[in-house]
Parts: structure tokens; sequence; C-alpha cells
């Protein structure tokens, strides 16, 4: 189970109260809402704090991280098209490489379509198509020898989410919830924010698996209604609904009363305040009214082929400000360029150019990049040999993926793939490491981070995973 | 160490300096070091430091150090060790850390000096090993005393002062602990709640009414037979198969669809779903119930029900990859499918926590890699199949092999499916064989009336062990299911790791018991209605919340002196409100029926069978939700939210969790709304309108009881300002809609509230 009680812990943070998390979760959201917190209060007794799942709970050392952001670039983008641009790759355009791939018949080794320049102090290469992105890239720590197990997406796709190919483990923003707890309880504590299309393996990629349910992410909407059911029907008005918990609140009371030393009784009366409260604030989280003109065209709101993925990057800084802490952003359609190379990627990068580059501005003049992680990637990568005329097919033995942010080493780089951008060379990377950073920025230890399940105590890293010192700062 | 101290010294200054003049220094004339004491002073070093890899199953590098001659063979590098020079043995170089960045033990304590000094002069002395000397196996040690790989006993009833308490020999284990310490067990619950606890926990659904009164008139007269008749009529009903099913359903993680990237629809799942229900319906006994799912196809091929019982084996998630596909990956996929199918077999029949031993050994866990490569060789020959069943068009998905022929199996160290140089046979784990070995029970197999089938009998050879309790794994499989009845009818298992029986396991807060149980389930020719009867029958079963002293001195209620409330399982929640609102659909079996989901709700990409977005609300969808299409990627909100498995994996024991998704699925869900709305209409035609009849027509439904006075009076002050309110503000409606709405937001109410989830 939990192994909080580090020996080294000596900084720990400030923990709020429940009080304080009460208060936290009122400011800003009206009279209301703070009205509606009060009398939750004084209607029922307080359950110790430590009976919720998401009471904010201790690190195991000093976080630099309190929030991840995970900009997931479904479909697997491919690096050597990107930020890894291979001289020889397009010195041997056209030559044949023996290279066993996903769907058969490789083609010949296949050059970039697109133009490299270096940007920033660091010298970064990034592709012509990513120009927004590239300004930012002395913040950027690259991990250019990413590797994982399976080459088809569904495999990768659990894998890099919870470190193991098969379907059902817990995700890493389960594990993070399950560590950390909360700092806000009116909202889930690890939101997804998907597409119009769904994602290839659904809802397992955001698992709590053999963990508590409690701790699974939540598909969170930036337009009409955030979150499942939390839409009145259409012939119960709040008011109606208000009442409704009244009666509901004298009879649990009364029958709690009956039933001393059962808290899970408690628990669930105040779930239903909890949700009642989670209807104006989840809503508020969505509205964009109190954003400035300039903020919304910061991050592309004004234009199509940015709105959506704008709206999304809008919102995961919003979730942050309210203390969520993970939110994983998917891309909007899949990076899988099995054909027409140029206008998959072309496209994808249209779509999150400004975006991405309008998150990582807006956090960091709020003050909230040094708290905030910031991860940039997909699944696996492609290959360097052409699919049919101009696509890649998958690859799983090297790919890319950076962070930004809290903790992050700027202009930092790690690992190669071979010449070609194949196969990871030099200082291979698993997607255990990267689960290690994720939860040493956060202030967790990943091989303390255990839960017992089946006779064994389980770790988001299974039995490997090493911090990537490098990349730190 | 009974060595003179100079010899020590000089042997590690030998080691220390690493020189072949200080090597050549340290070398002991002959006589001038006393002979090795083998056994006392080397075999414990290769025990403690080496055996984990490099015996038992296990040659990391291909090294191996079980015999003098497996030593002195070597490994994939060459020999190791040379007998009469330590100088030139590799082992002495590796053990101290002289070779490069290369050193044994990899992991953990390193050989002390003394060790390595050991090591060095048994090798310099020839390697003298004597005859009957052995390395004793880490898992066979630590596993050989342990309680649950032990044939079933039959403990004494205990003798105990509060005989008189006690209905069924389950009472006297029970009374005993309470006794010694100190508690009482908590006075009889009243006629009408423990109508109502039984009738959930047989049928999984709240009684009726009329139902609970006839109970409760019968047993003021009679208590005894009047509760006895009733757990004999409830054991009866079929709803007991659809409740006991449900519950067998997550062992198997049965759904309707494939799961990862495709979901395929599989239309032809539910035979198996319909197996299990029948089975514990028709009380089918648990040995042969365990070996249908095995192997069902080879025991009884003309037999509908024994051939969609491999279904078990069929049941875990799965994805087609064309044969275009690289190999490698397919190769993964199929070994995955096979470890999912083991690890079932593993945590949900056995109590066995298998899956580690895929990739490598580890000294504490019941089985090696060979054990559990020689147990996938029963699959190995097999695969997925849609298979016709009994007449017209029916079909079954199931598990069936490719031939007579036993396909070639590997021991893939580390996993790796390409790593074919070892090869197994089927072979059953010996800490688990009494007396008799695999080869009898594939003669067994073969022999014992088999029909011709184009099998290969291996699965049935496992299905015979398995289910052997006198020789092979029976004993162990009684124990587990009848923990499992255990925590089903009393909340909390007796052994808190169900799907872990392992040694590393907490022990059995009532070990006596448990054993007691599983052997009277077996004697009983494995009855699990037997096994039903005595524990609902007991007069632990039918106690109360009990007091405040048994509270605080056993919060937990590990000595079972009381009962808790219980919460309704997402599936019972569900078959709750449909029973309430009167709508509930009894019909049973056959394909399953696809509620209507929001299109907000449906997350995923790339299916290949969508799940439809146009379903309209209808009495066929108002079954059990036994009879659901599980989907496995298209989930249904409100049994997620109320933590039905996803079916990923094998499931014995679920979550409970209490989170707001759960008050807001209460609140706002479509369904939960609608049915509220079926039951204000229900209550309207019973009571004729009238609203002092509603309201305790209304408790007595959903709640099994009538309203007391502070109830009714709330009751009644919500309904009337309910309708006047529903008149005023936005949103207004006339008069007589207002009636009917507040209605329908008590009705909802009633379902919300903590006592319709939670059972006493």
């Amino acid at each position: 189970m939990h192994d909080f009680a580090s020996p080294t812990c000596r900084r720990s943070r400030l923990v709020p109260n429940r009080r304080q998390w009460l208060a936290r979760a009122g400011a800003g959201f009206g009279t209301v809402a703070l009205a509606d917190l009060l009398s939750a209060k004084s209607t029922s007794t307080v359950a110790d704090e430590s009976t919720s799942p998401f009471a904010v709970r201790r690190p195991h050392f000093s976080a630099r991280a309190r929030a991840i952001i995970w900009l997931f670039m479904e479909g697997a983008p491919s690096a050597v098209d990107t930020f890894d641009p291979k001289p020889e790759l397009t010195r041997r355009d056209g030559q044949t490489m023996k290279i066993d791939v996903f769907n058969g018949n490789p083609g010949p080794l296949m050059k970039s379509p697109f133009a490299f320049r270096q940007y920033g102090e660091s010298g970064t290469w990034v592709c012509d198509q990513y120009p927004h992105v590239a300004r930012h890239v002395d913040q950027f720590a690259f991990i250019k020898s990413l590797y994982s197990e399976s080459n088809d997406h569904v495999p990768a796709l659990y894998q890099i989410n919870t470190g193991i190919s098969r379907p059902g483990f817990p995700s890493a923003g389960a594990w993070i919830t399950y560590g950390l707890g909360s700092e806000n309880q009116n909202l889930p504590g690890f939101v997804v924010l998907g597409n119009n299309q769904g994602i290839k393996g659904g809802p397992l990629n955001w698992n709590s698996g053999f963990l508590p349910t409690a701790y699974q992410g939540t598909l969170f909407r930036s337009e009409g209604t955030p979150i499942l059911n939390l839409k009145r029907p259409a012939d119960v008005r709040r008011e109606d609904q208000r009442r409704q918990l009244d009666l509901l609140a004298a009879w649990n009371a009364a029958h709690r009363a009956a039933r001393p030393g059962e808290s899970e009784l408690q628990g669930r009366i105040e779930a239903f305040e909890l949700a009642y409260r989670m209807q104006s604030e989840a809503a508020a989280v969505i509205d964009y009214s109190q954003e400035s003109a300039e903020t919304l065209q910061l991050y592309g709101l004004d234009r199509a082929e940015t709105r959506s993925y704008g709206s999304k990057c809008l919102l995961a800084r919003r979730l942050v400000e309210r203390g969520v802490r993970f939110i994983q952003v998917y891309s909007d359609g899949e990076w899988d360029a099995h054909s027409n190379l140029t206008g998959n990627h072309k496209q994808h990068c249209l779509a999150t150019d400004v975006p991405i580059h309008g998150l990582l501005t807006d956090l960091k003049q709020r003050g909230l990049l040094d708290s905030t992680l910031v991860i940039w990637g997909g699944e696996f990568g492609r290959m360097p040999v052409s699919q049919g005329k101009d696509g890649r097919d998958h690859n799983p033995h090297g790919f890319i993926a950076w962070m930004a942010g809290a903790g992050v080493r700027g202009g930092a780089s790690l690992g190669e793939t071979d010449e070609v951008g194949y196969r990871a060379t030099v200082d291979r990377t698993s997607v255990h490491d990267l689960h290690a950073t994720m939860l040493h920025l956060m202030g967790l230890d990943h091989t303390r981070l255990t839960y017992a399940h089946n006779g064994r105590n389980f770790r988001l890293t299974d039995v490997a995973g090493n911090v990537l010192w490098p990349l730190l700062g | 160490m009974n060595w003179p101290a100079r010899e020590i010294s000089s042997l590690i200054v030998g080691l220390l300096l690493g020189s072949a003049a200080a090597a050549s220094a340290a070398e002991p004339l002959p006589g001038s070091v006393p002979p090795v004491d083998f056994r006392r002073e080397v075999l414990p070093i290769l025990q403690l430091h080496c055996a984990e890899c490099h015996a038992f199953g296990n040659q990391e590098g291909g090294f191996r150090i079980s015999s003098r001659a497996e030593l002195l063979a070597g490994g994939d590098e060459g020999p190791a060790v040379v007998p009469g020079d330590s100088q030139s043995s590799r082992i002495i170089r590796l053990v101290a850390g002289q070779d490069g960045d290369l050193r044994m033990p990899p992991n953990g304590p390193r050989l002390s000096l003394e060790e390595v000094g050991a090591l060095r002069a048994w090798i310099d002395q020839g390697c003298v090993w004597p005859a009957g000397v052995e390395l004793s196996d880490p898992r066979r040690e630590a596993s050989r005393g342990h309680w649950a790989f032990q044939p079933l006993a039959r403990p004494p009833v205990p003798d105990v002062r509060t005989a008189g308490w006690c209905r069924t020999p389950i009472d006297r284990f029970l009374i005993e602990r309470l006794e010694a310490a100190g508690l009482e067990p908590a006075a009889e619950q009243p006629a009408r709640m423990a109508m109502r606890r039984l009738h959930f926990g047989l049928l999984g659904l709240p009684p009726d009414p009329a139902e609970i009164d006839a109970y409760c008139a019968a047993a003021a007269e009679s208590p005894g037979h009047a509760w006895e008749e009733l757990v004999d009529r409830l054991l009866e009903s079929p709803s007991f198969g659809e409740r006991w099913g449900r519950h067998w359903l997550d062992i198997a993680h049965y759904a309707d669809s494939d799961g990862m990237e495709s979901d395929r629809d599989r239309r032809f799942a539910f035979p198996y779903r319909d197996f299990a229900i029948r089975s514990f319906n028709s009380d089918l006994p648990y040995d042969r119930f365990v070996r249908w799912q095995l192997a069902g196809d080879e025991y009884a091929p003309e037999n509908a029900m024994a051939i969609a019982a491999t279904g078990f084996l069929a049941a875990g998630p799965h994805e087609v990859l064309e044969p275009r596909l690289l190999e490698e990956e397919r190769l993964r996929n199929r070994y995955n499918e096979l470890d999912d199918i083991l690890s079932t077999i593993g945590t949900g029949l056995l109590g066995l926590t298998i899956g580690c031993a895929r990739c490598h050994d580890h000294k504490y866990d019941a089985l090696s890699s060979r054990d559990y490569y020689s147990l996938m060789c029963a699959f190995h020959s097999g695969d997925r199949a849609e298979v016709p069943l009994g007449e017209e068009d029916e079909k079954a998905l199931v598990f069936r092999d490719g031939g007579a022929e036993p396909a070639p199996t590997w021991l893939f160290r580390r996993a790796d499916f390409y790593d074919r140089t070892q090869p197994v046979e089927l072979g059953f784990p010996r800490l688990l064989l009494r007396g008799r070995s695999t080869h009898d029970y594939q003669a067994a197999a073969r022999s014992n009336g088999s029909p011709p089938v184009a099998s290969t009998l291996q699965r049935r050879a496992l299905a015979e062990w398995i289910s052997d309790a006198d020789h092979g794994a029976g004993a162990l499989l009684a124990r587990v299911i009848v923990n499992r009845l255990w925590q089903h009818h009393f909340g909390e298992p007796l052994v808190a790791s169900v799907g872990d029986f392992g040694v590393r396991a907490l022990p059995p807060t009532h070990p006596q018991l448990l054993e007691w149980l599983a052997d009277e389930l077996v004697r009983s020719q494995w009855s699990l209605k037997h096994l039903h009867r005595l524990l609902v029958l007991s007069a632990a079963y039918r106690q109360s919340l009990g007091t405040a002293q048994g509270r605080d001195t056993d919060p937990e209620n590990r000595f079972v002196g009381r009962v808790r409330p219980r919460r309704l399982e997402a599936e019972a929640l569900r078959d709750s409100l449909l029973t309430v609102s009167g709508t509930l659909n009894r019909q049973m079996y056959g394909p399953a029926f696809k509620p209507p989901i929001a299109s907000d709700a449906m997350l995923a990409r790339n299916l290949k069978d969508a799940y439809p977005t146009n379903i309209v609300e209808s009495a066929a969808l108002r079954r059990r939700s036994v009879y659901m299409f599980h989907k496995r990627v298209v989930p249904y909100p409100l049994l997620q939210a109320f933590d039905k498995p996803d079916a990923q994996q094998s499931c014995g024991r679920r979550d409970r969790s209490t989170v707001a998704p759960q008050a807001l699925t209460m609140l706002n869900d479509a369904f939960v709304r609608t049915v509220a709305d079926d039951f204000a209409t229900r209550l309207q035609v019973e009571c004729s309108g009238e609203t002092a009849e509603i309201v305790p027509r209304a408790f007595r439904l959903a709640l099994g009881r009538a309203p007391d006075e502070t109830e009714f009076a709330s009751s009644l002050a919500f309904l009337r300002v309910q309708a006047r309110e529903r008149q005023q503000g936005e949103g207004t409606v006339d008069a007589r809609a207002a009636e009917r709405l507040a209605i329908v937001d008590f009705c909802q109410t009633l379902f919300a509230s903590n006592e319709f989830l939670y059972i006493d």
C-alpha cells in the first residue's frame, strides 16, 4: 500500500486542511458556490479528510511540479520530420534498408519533406511546420531515444499510459492522483481532454486498473456539458434539485446516525453535496467569458484550424489554476501517417503549433510554468523508410518526446537514434524511465509508490525505470 | 569457519591484491588447509547467492549449479569452474568482482571474503560434491508447510459455551473466537430486515412487500422453520443463478466484445454466460463446473452446455491481427492472450498469482517459469473458435484445440517468444501433486471413457488435476471458492486476498472454519447450494448491526460478531431500480441487450462494431443487468460508476468507491430519471393518486418498510412544497403536472437514499 512516510522528507509541503480547500474551491466562483459549500459544511458532520480518496497527500520528497499537462500526440508523430532531422536520411533517400515493419512491404528510405532550421541559444532543430513551438525550444528537454514494445497503436498507447502494453493497468494519471490526491475536491484530479472521434483503445488509456476506481481519469469537454451527467434532467431545475438534496440529507442523516462507525455512509452523503457543487464549478471552468480577447487569440481560438486544440490548451491552463493534478490533452485526429505524411503532419502541426505556443506563453506569464510539467509526445514514432508512396509505418524502436516547465533543464537533450532515425542507440530510454521522471518531478519516488494487488506490490514502472537526471535542472 | 585464522587472512590478502604473486602466495600447500566441508561451507553459498538464477528451472546464461556435473559443464560463455584451479575458474573472478563490470550475484548481497575463500579452496581441492547432498528448492521450502497447499483436513467442530446460540457448525467456529476475544454475537436481526438481506444476497433483487409480510407472519409462528423454507425457496428461484452467475462472470472477466482497438462484438459469447447461470441454478457440482470450463469439449463433446463452458477460456480481451502484419506483433499478442488465460486460472480458480513466472522466477512465488510454461502447454495447441451449438444457427464462442497432436512448447526465458531452446511438456506444479504425476493425469484423461475428439486432451488432464482434492490441486480449488462464497454472504472474505493464497498472503481470519467448509464442500460432492444453505442458515448470518461495544472492539468485524450494511453492486442497483419501478423484464438467457448510451460516453475510435447511437428505451431493455451487452471499450456509465469491473482481468473483489460521479448519476442520469418516472406511475396507479397512501407504499417498495413518523411528515411536506414551487418561477408547469413531477422527484430521492443502496 502507500508508503508515504519518507525518512528523507524534510521539507514537506504545506498540506491544506479541509477548511482551506473548501475556501480555495469556493474562491472565484461567485457567492452561490461558496454559500453551498458553507451550507454543506454546516448541515453535515465533516468526515475525516483522510477518508476522501482525493485528500491531499504528502509527496515522498519536495516536488518540483504540482501539475502535469501531457500534450498527447495520438497516432505517433515522426521524429525525423519534427525535431530530429537526420542528414544521413536525406543523403540516402531512396536507398533500401532491411527493416521489418508492422504492415509489411517497407519502401526505401525516405527523407523528410520538411525544411529544418536551428532555433534559440540551444540551436535546436525544428521543422518549418512548427514555427511558434520553435520559439520555446530553449525551455525544452528532449528525449530522442525512447523505445517501446509494441508496433500496434493500442498496446503502445496502453504502454505509454500505464507502463504495460496489455489492457487493464492503472494509468500514470491514476497513479499520481492516488499518490498525491487532488488540490481541488470539486473537480476530478485527473482530467482527460479528448476529441470528437474518441481515442483508440478508449477509456482504458486513462484507467485506474487495480487502483481504486476513484483515480480513473475523467473525460472533460471544453464545450456543452463538460462531464457526463453534469447536466440536470430537462424537467429538474436547480432549486428543485436542491430540495431533493435537502430531503435526501435529512433521511441520510437519520440513517447514518443509526449506523455509527460506517464512514462510507458519511462519504456518500458528502458525495452528493460535492456533486451538486461540481455542477456549478465544472460549468464555470469551461466558461471562457472572463478570458481576454488577447488570451483567446494567443491560443488560436480565433482561427478555425487551431480553435479545437487551442480551446483544450486553454482549458488545461484553467484546470491547472484550479488545482487539477494531471491533464492529458489529446490531439484531434491521429498523426498516423501511413500515407501522405506531408499532408498529415502539416495538418497536425498547424492544429497544435499556435495552441502549444499559447499554452507555454500563458503558463509562463502567469507564473504557472515553474510548477507545471508540460510533455509533448505520442505512443511511438515512425519509420525512416516509406510506406506506400509517401507514408511512414509505425516505429516503436526509436521515438521522441519533449518536456518543459517545472524542474526541466531547458535546452537539454538525451539520447540519439541511429543515423537514419530508425532505432534508439545512444542512452536508450524506456517508457518506464519517462514515467519515473514524471513521478520524480511530482515528488514521488517511483520505486515506493506501490499498490498491493494479487500478491505483489505493483508500481507504475513495474520493476524498471530510471529518473532521467540529465534532463532535470 | 573452522579454518586457522592465518589461512583465512592469507586468502583474503590474495583476493584483495588480486595479483598473480599474491594469489600464488595464498595458494595452499597440500595438507595445509583442512578439507572444505561442502555441505556446511559451500552449499549454503550456492543456495543463498546462486540458486535463484541458476537452479530449479532457471539457467541464466545457460549456467546451472544443481550438481557437480552442471557446475563443471559451464554456461553460454564457456566453463566457469576448473577443478583444482580456482585461479582459472571464472566463477571466482565473477564473485570477487574481478571481471570488469560483470559481478555475481548481480543484485543482492555480495559474497563475503570468507565465502569467496571457501569457494576457492573447494575448487582447488577438486570440487568434491558428496553424493546425496542437494540444493533445496527455495520455492519448495517456503511453500512446503504453507497452509493453502496442504491436503484437506477435517477440523473438529469446537465445543463452545454458548452452544445455544449456534445453528450450524459454522457458528461454533465463530463463537469460539468471539468468546476468546471476550465478544458476544449481536442480537438476531428482525425478521423483516433479515428476509430482505437474504433476498438480496441470494437473488440480487429486493423482495416484494407482500413477500416480506408473508415471511414475517410465518416467522412469527415458527421462526426456524420459516427461515429454512425461505432459504429453500430462494435457492430454487431462477434468479439465484442470475445473481451468482454474475459473481462468477467477474472471475471469468466475461464480456460481449473483444476489447482492444477493434472491440468487435462477440455475438456468441452469451452461451457461456448462460452456462454459468444454468450451472448455479442446477447446482452443477463445482468440480465439474470447473472441469467443463477448462475442457468441456474433451469431456462431453455432444453436450451443448459442456461445449459452451469453455467460453471461460475465450472470455478475455482479444485482438485479431491479420497474417500480413508483423509476426513479432502477432506472437506478442498470442502469448499475452495465453498469459491472460493462465492468470485467470491462477487467481480465479487456484488463488495463485502465476503471471510473474512468465518472465522470471521468484523464490517466493509458488510457481517457477518452468511451471508456467509447462501449464501453458495445455492451451498452446488451441485458440478461440465459434462453433455450432445444438440446433439451428446457434453458435458459441469457445476454446478449441487445433488437433490431437500437442503443439511444441518452450520455456521462453524472460518471456522472449523467439527463445526456443528449452522444450517443455505439459506438467503440473510439484507443489500441488501428491502421489500422482502429470503422466497419471494424462493417462486418466486418455483412458477414462474419453470420446474421440480432435483434441490433445491436455486440458482434460489439467482439469482432472485441478479438481482432484486428494492428489492434485482440488483442496486449493475448494478453499478458494469457499472463501468467495463467504465473501459474498458476509461482506469480508476469510482470506483477504481472494485471488492470492500464496505464501505471502495474510492467513485466514478463521483457518479451521475455512478448512472445515472446504472439506464440507468436497464431501457434499462439491454442491455449492449445500454450502450456501450452511452459510445462510447460520446464526451468524442472521445477526443484526450490533452494539456500540462490538463496533468499538472490532471495527472491521474480523470476528463476525455482527453484520454491516452492504452496498449493492452496480447490477443489483440497476436491477433494484427496475424492480421497484415495476418494469423489470424477467426474460432469461439468450443474446445480450444493448441499452442506450449517451454519445458523450463513447470515447473510443476505430471500433470494428461501433456502439449504436439510435437505441430507444423499451421493455426489451429492462432485463436484468447480467444480460446487458458488455462492450469492453464502451462501458455502460451507470454500471461503471458503481464499480462494475472492466473485464480486462479476472476480478475476485470489486472496488467499492464512493465518489461524486455516482451522485451525479443518481441525480442526473437519464435512465435513473426515467425509472423514477415509472415508479411514480406505479405509485399513482396502485394508490389511486392518494398522496397519503403514496408515501408509505413508496417506502415499502423501495426500502421494504413503512416510513416512521418523521419520514412520513418530511415526505408529505416535500411533496407539497415541491408541487407548489414547481408552479413558480421559470419553467413552471400546471398544477397537475407539478404534482406529478413532485412525485417523480420524491421517487428519485428514494432511489438516491443511502438506505436504498446499503442493505442492513
